[in-house]
């Protein structure tokens, strides 16, 4: 089990997401649409979340990786928004800014959205990155 | 040049500088003839012209300088030119008409003959007023205009005679004045031929017109100083004290101290987290295979993180409802070893089903992802059964109000729900006022679905028959059913108020009345305590009316030497009063859906609320240190009082009762659609696993059509037959009526409008109680001005009453302190949906 830090699949921020046993789901018939959310904050009361390069500068982000371009589904299938309503809006394959800081608190919503133009089946093909972050006392 | 210097320059015929220090008025001039300081003068005051000599202070009463005569033609005026300069302090205003003499000689054995030069107060300012006469029926008068001279400013008048002209000129501090009053005489008569001159009065026995001020050099010529010599005596004053107020910047430079410093350091502590990778799964079930007449299944049951599809046995049922848990049993019989049930419990569950395709897996799809709750194991089967929730209470149990706020939305009143309710309360509060369920879907996801069933339902499911008889429908009882919901909101305040009533001790008789009368005038200290002694509180000044100035006045005429500013002829002044009301609006909101109450007729439920907004008014009340009317308030035209809303906290206040009148009204609308979609249509459908609680299903059958959102969803897979079965329940709103209702916006009613109070004066006009009669008694009752002492002096015996000045401030009638109630009645229509539904055999 690898436990993805700052990544939890319920807003209390109790279930963190373990890359071994968990996916991003949903499903959408060919034609259609399904949507899934996640959580990225920090549990620990009086802690924040940065960006590690920049800290407080550049934004935590989280985009869209296709493991087989040109088969199966493709980035621009995948949207990505910080709201539900926001989604409709949003441009498939773009990345998705959480800001320069999560704190206690306040986490952040991530709602993705998958656009089936591929087809019947279960695919793995696509994952969404987070970019490297830090973790200390707000 | 000093100025001195400047004047003998000129050569002077007499020139008293008046810095004597004896009642010797030495002349400095050519005739050399001192003259003499005589009573009320005060010697050795500050010069006014910038160098050390003193000048004369003279009283205003007794005090002049004497000057000997000037003789039989050295100023005759009918044939000589003349000069006179004189530097001076103007004379405070007096009033009216006050005359101070600079100099002058005006008698003759008790004619006038001469010249006499005044500051004249006209039209409350100073002028300068000449006078010259040679007999009683030719005087010649001279006035420049009002306010030419300042009141206590120092001056130098140059006063010519030009005898060609037979004019008089004066030039002040060197300018010439123009006169606005200039009758010339027809005789020139000398200046003081045979009288002495006085400087400080006039030479006139008994209307010496005494002057009130200092004077410093005064000098004559016998004949006309140019205008330019005139300019450089006035330019030869150094007026120091007038130079004016002056800022004087200061460079500081300032040095400040610090002690040493220890600088603390806070060392933060980061811990790093790489970049990560989030695997998604995305699931696409094939129609081809799940529509078809026979389809093949497999489960697929993880539990935490363990595919444990070989062990299931028995059956896998998950059911799943609107605003509910979703629940998922099962059974599995457990690897070879011990067994604890506790092993199985509180751990992630994941069940998914497997579409096949002759033994290849076309697609999977998750449908339950939850925690297990209770594992029990039956020794003697062998099996062990798992219950697995989705836990959607739990999940909103530890939420903050913010995240439920985020994913529930809806609208919440702390005076329409319970503010110390938990997470899931908060949550379900939340919910109650939208159209809409809650659920966590099948990937755990927590969902708000609206109820309304889409236009386009997401599955079409279609019999030939009757869905194997599994089709039934249960229309909500009409009991159940509101077409009529009333909410009572009764909103409790207090309202400031704050009245203000102009008060008025009119001048009811006149100045003559208690001139001609002797009666007593109130006394403005008088007035003042009576003003500041009631309940009311006095705003601004009082505005007395004076007294006039010193005069003769009225019929018979009768002489006043004022001097009575203590006393007044009435008065005026603005007093408020303030009070809080207690105010109930009764809010009376009902929505009605007609198109119900087409078909079952009225069904009323009511329900109450009560919202007060708590505020202390003592201090309000108390308070008597104001000066204004209170911050924020405004004049009502139903009361003609100010009036101002107050709470203590801005939760309890009008904005918030408005609010909750909105949440309460989006509760209602939600409790009575709720209510109109009670109707349950099951339905046993081949297996669909994309229909889902957020799902509107459309059942076409010959005997049957219907649309609604999925309320319900069981989903059965059995081990030994390989079969997976579903029972849909689908929610239907119906109403049966016409269908013309038209949802109208639930916004908070119209405040309502306040009664009109009935008018009371906002002027108190006091009266008087005063003069000669002895015979009517005293009576407490009485207001304002009450005396008759002075009739009482003539009248032996008479009633004398207490003189006394009384104000009786109206009161607040009741009916603007008592509590008072307003209704307000608001109505709203609310269109009920009539989702599809028709039935045949």
């Amino acid at each position: 089990m690898t436990e993805i830090a700052h990544v939890y699949k319920d807003a209390g921020l109790t279930e963190i997401f373990d890359d071994a046993t968990d996916t991003l789901a949903t499903a959408a018939i060919n034609g259609g649409s399904g949507t899934g959310v996640f959580y990225v904050g920090t549990p620990t009361t009086g802690n924040k979340i940065e960006d590690a390069t920049n800290p407080g500068i550049d934004q935590i982000v989280v985009s869209v990786t296709d493991a087989t371009p040109g088969s199966d589904v493709e980035t621009t299938h995948i949207k990505l928004a910080l709201s539900e309503a926001g989604l409709s809006s949003a441009t498939g394959g773009a990345s998705l800014n959480l800001g320069t800081v999560i704190n206690h608190g306040s986490p952040v919503s991530v709602w993705y959205q998958w656009d089936n133009s591929t087809g019947n089946g279960t695919y793995s093909d696509i994952s969404l990155g987070l970019t490297s972050r830090v973790e200390s006392a707000a | 040049m000093a100025f001195v210097d400047e004047i003998l320059a000129d050569s002077p015929y007499r020139y008293y500088r008046l810095g004597d220090a004896t009642t010797t008025a030495v002349d400095d001039g050519s005739d050399g003839t001192d003259g003499t300081h005589v009573g009320g003068v005060t010697l050795g005051q500050a010069g006014l012209v910038g160098d050390d000599n003193d000048s004369v202070r003279y009283d205003g009463s007794t005090g002049y300088t004497s000057i000997p005569k000037l003789g039989t033609t050295n100023f005759d005026m009918g044939s000589h030119d003349a000069t006179f300069m004189v530097v001076f302090t103007a004379p405070a205003l007096e009033g009216n008409g006050t005359l101070r003499a600079l100099f002058g000689d005006y008698d003759s054995t008790g004619t006038p003959t001469g010249t006499r030069v005044f500051i004249e107060e006209f039209s409350n300012q100073l002028t300068l007023y000449v006078q010259t006469a040679f007999t009683f029926s030719d005087q010649a008068n001279y006035r420049t205009a009002a306010g030419v001279i300042t009141a206590g400013e120092s001056y130098i008048l140059h006063f010519v005679w030009d005898t060609s002209a037979k004019s008089w000129e004066a030039y002040l501090d060197g300018v010439a004045l123009t006169w606005a009053l200039a009758t010339p005489g027809t005789f020139f008569p000398s200046v003081s031929l045979g009288d002495p001159l006085y400087l400080g009065a006039v030479y006139d026995p008994g209307d010496e017109r005494y002057y009130k001020g200092i004077i410093d050099e005064f000098a004559l010529w016998k004949s006309k100083l140019t205008t330019t010599r005139i300019a450089a005596h006035a330019d030869a004053i150094v007026t120091g004290p007038d130079m004016g107020a002056a800022s004087l910047q200061m460079a500081l430079s300032g040095f400040i101290s610090h002690d040493q410093a220890s600088l603390p350091m806070q060392l933060s502590a980061q811990t790093a987290y790489p970049a990560a990778s989030l695997p998604m799964l995305l699931e696409s079930p094939a129609a081809t295979h799940y529509q078809a007449s026979v389809s093949t299944w497999a489960p697929l049951v993880v539990l935490d993180g363990t595919d444990i599809t070989s062990n299931i046995t028995g059956t896998i049922r998950i059911q799943q409802e609107e605003t509910a848990s979703a629940l998922c049993n099962l059974q599995l019989i457990p690897a070879s070893g011990s067994i604890d049930p506790e092993d199985y419990e509180r751990k992630p569950l994941e069940v998914s089903f497997v579409g096949k395709s002759g033994g290849s897996t076309l697609y999977t799809r998750r449908r339950f992802t939850g925690i297990t709750t209770n594992a029990s194991y039956n020794p003697d089967t062998g099996v062990l059964s798992i219950k697995g929730t989705t836990d959607l209470q739990g999940r909103f149990e530890n939420l903050s109000r913010d995240m439920i706020d985020a994913i529930v939305g809806g609208q919440w009143s702390t005076h329409i729900f319970e503010d110390s309710a938990d997470g899931w309360q908060y949550a379900k509060d939340r919910l109650s006022t939208q159209a809409a369920e809650m659920h966590v879907d099948e990937y755990g996801h927590m969902r708000v679905i609206p109820w309304a069933a889409k236009t386009s339902p997401d599955v079409t499911l279609t019999d030939a028959g009757r869905f194997n008889n599994s089709l039934s429908l249960t229309r909500v009882n009409r009991r159940e059913l509101i077409t009529d919901f009333t909410v009572n909101l009764d909103f409790r305040f207090v309202r400031l108020r704050h009245r203000e009533i102009g008060v008025y001790l009119p001048d009811a008789y006149g100045f003559c009345h208690y001139l001609n009368n002797g009666w007593a005038l109130p006394p403005r200290s008088a007035v003042a305590s009576a003003a500041d002694s009631t309940a009311w509180t006095r705003i601004g000044d009082i505005t007395f009316i004076p007294l006039p100035g010193p005069g003769t006045y009225c019929v018979p005429a009768r002489g006043w030497n004022g001097e009575a500013d203590d006393f007044c002829l009435g008065a005026s002044w603005k007093a408020a009063r303030r009070w809080a009301q207690t105010v109930t609006e009764e809010y009376s909101l009902t929505v009605t859906a007609p198109d119900l109450s087409e078909t079952i007729g009225v069904q009323a439920l009511s329900e109450d609320y009560g919202i007060e907004a708590t505020y202390d008014a003592t201090d309000y009340e108390n308070d008597s240190s104001f000066a204004d009317v209170p911050e924020g308030a405004s004049l009502s035209v139903e009361t003609n009082d100010y009036q101002l809303e107050a709470t203590d906290v801005e939760e309890d206040g009008r904005a918030a009762m408005e609010a909750a009148q909105e949440v309460v009204l989006a509760k209602v609308k939600a409790e009575m659609l709720g209510r109109a979609r009670r109707n349950r249509l099951n339905v046993s459908p081949v297996y669909d696993p994309t229909i889902t609680l957020a799902s509107t299903v459309r059942v076409n059958t010959p005997y049957l059509v219907a649309k609604g959102k999925v309320f319900g969803i069981v989903e059965t897979w059995n081990t030994q037959t390989g079969a997976l079965d579903m029972d849909l329940t689908l929610a239907l709103s119906r109403h049966g009526g016409s269908g013309v209702a038209v949802d109208s916006p639930l916004d908070a009613a119209d405040q309502p409008a306040q009664a009109t109070e009935e008018a009371t004066d906002r002027v108190y006009v006091m009266g008087y109680h005063i003069g000669g009669l002895t015979t009517v008694p005293d009576n407490d009752e009485w207001d304002g001005w009450v005396t008759n002492a002075a009739a009482a002096v003539h009248v032996p015996g008479g009633e004398i009453y207490r003189t006394r000045m009384v104000v009786n401030m109206p009161e607040i009638e009741e009916a603007a302190r008592d509590a008072t109630v307003l209704q307000q009645p608001a109505s709203y229509t609310l269109a009920i949906p009539e989702d599809e539904l028709t039935m045949s055999n």
